[in-house]
């Protein structure tokens, strides 16, 4: 019966993107992964390669499974003392979204270890390939979140992606570049939110702010 | 009267309060929120909210727990099973209501 309660389920959700901490975290994720893909690269056919390999899967497993304890370690210190805390009812997923989920991280983890082990190249295409799967990605937040910005920000990725590929640059450079760039729009956007939060929302006064 | 009609009449007083629908509308999507997210929400002042909050506590539609988040005193309110449960027949109620209204 709780399904048709649009408005108070979209501002609790809309509650989540309100101080830019998750785009600052997925930014300085992009920015890691990007360091580490071209340390990677730069040092291909060493044993370092392989050790970068290994860090880049544990980066982003990291960011995929303790990515939301972190955000909730930093909006402890900056969102909850000013707006309150407030903790999300566990969604319920079907069956098919769980196997689409867990078919794509097995893949996405597949084609990394086999790029790692085997020192495969990834096709000049890779930055355009992967600013598309974000793009949507992003772009099924935005919807799911009424947050329109985020559609900007999958459109300046996707464009990035086609800008790289254009640019001719060899892909050990275009991906990293790639995921380098959309992590400082990303970095850039977030740092912008969470400043004009901070700026908006003092902490209340020293009174008890739940006093009853 | 017809019986959608009477449902209105019907209708739980507690919850037919609208700073309280408005509380246990929020506490229904969620699995917790403290005092202040509520405060900020709901717009009400700090007594109204603490004395709506103590109603339904009373009616046991929503539990109240007063902990610490390290050395900040924190107040996190929930929905009982109970309290979504009557939300929930208030809420029909009030459809049943406007279905039969309609022009």
């Amino acid at each position: 019966m709780t399904d048709d309660l649009k408005e108070p389920q979209l501002r609790t959700l809309q509650y989540w993107t309100v101080d830019g901490v998750g785009e600052l975290f997925v930014g300085l994720l992009f920015l890691l992964v990007a360091i580490v893909y071209y340390l990677q690269e730069s040092t291909t056919g060493s044993l370092l390669s392989k050790v970068f390999g290994i860090v880049s899967v544990i980066l982003v497993c990291g960011g995929a499974f303790g990515g939301r304890w972190i955000m909730q370690r930093v909006k402890e210190r900056t969102t909850y003392p000013r707006t309150g805390y407030v903790a999300y009812k566990r969604e319920k997923y079907s069956k098919g979204d769980v196997a689409i989920a867990v078919g794509v991280m097995t893949l996405i983890l597949a084609f990394v270890i086999f790029t790692t082990v085997t020192d495969t190249r990834l096709t000049n295409w890779g930055p355009v390939v992967c600013g598309l799967i974000m793009g949507v990605l992003v772009i099924q937040a935005g919807y799911r979140l009424g947050q329109p910005r985020y559609y900007l920000l999958a459109f300046i990725g996707i464009l990035i992606g086609i800008g790289l590929v254009l640019s001719g640059l060899r892909i050990e450079y275009s991906f990293p570049l790639f995921f380098g760039l959309d992590g400082l729009i990303l970095l850039g956007s977030g740092s912008l939110k969470l400043v004009k939060y901070l700026h908006k929302t003092p902490v209340p006064s020293p009174e008890s702010p739940d006093e009853r | 009267m017809s019986g959608d009609l009477r449902s209105l009449a019907d209708v739980n007083r507690l919850i037919h309060e609208p700073s309280r629908s408005v509380i246990l509308a929020i506490l229904a999507v969620v699995e917790s929120a403290d005092f202040l997210y509520l405060l900020r929400e709901t717009g009400l002042t700090k007594g109204n909210l603490s004395v709506h909050l103590s109603k339904l506590e009373e009616a046991g539609y929503v539990n109240i727990e007063k902990t610490y988040r390290g050395k900040i005193p924190l107040t996190l309110c929930r929905m009982t099973d109970r309290g979504l449960q009557a939300f929930n027949e208030y809420r029909k109620q009030l459809k049943q209501f406007v279905e039969s209204t309609k022009e």
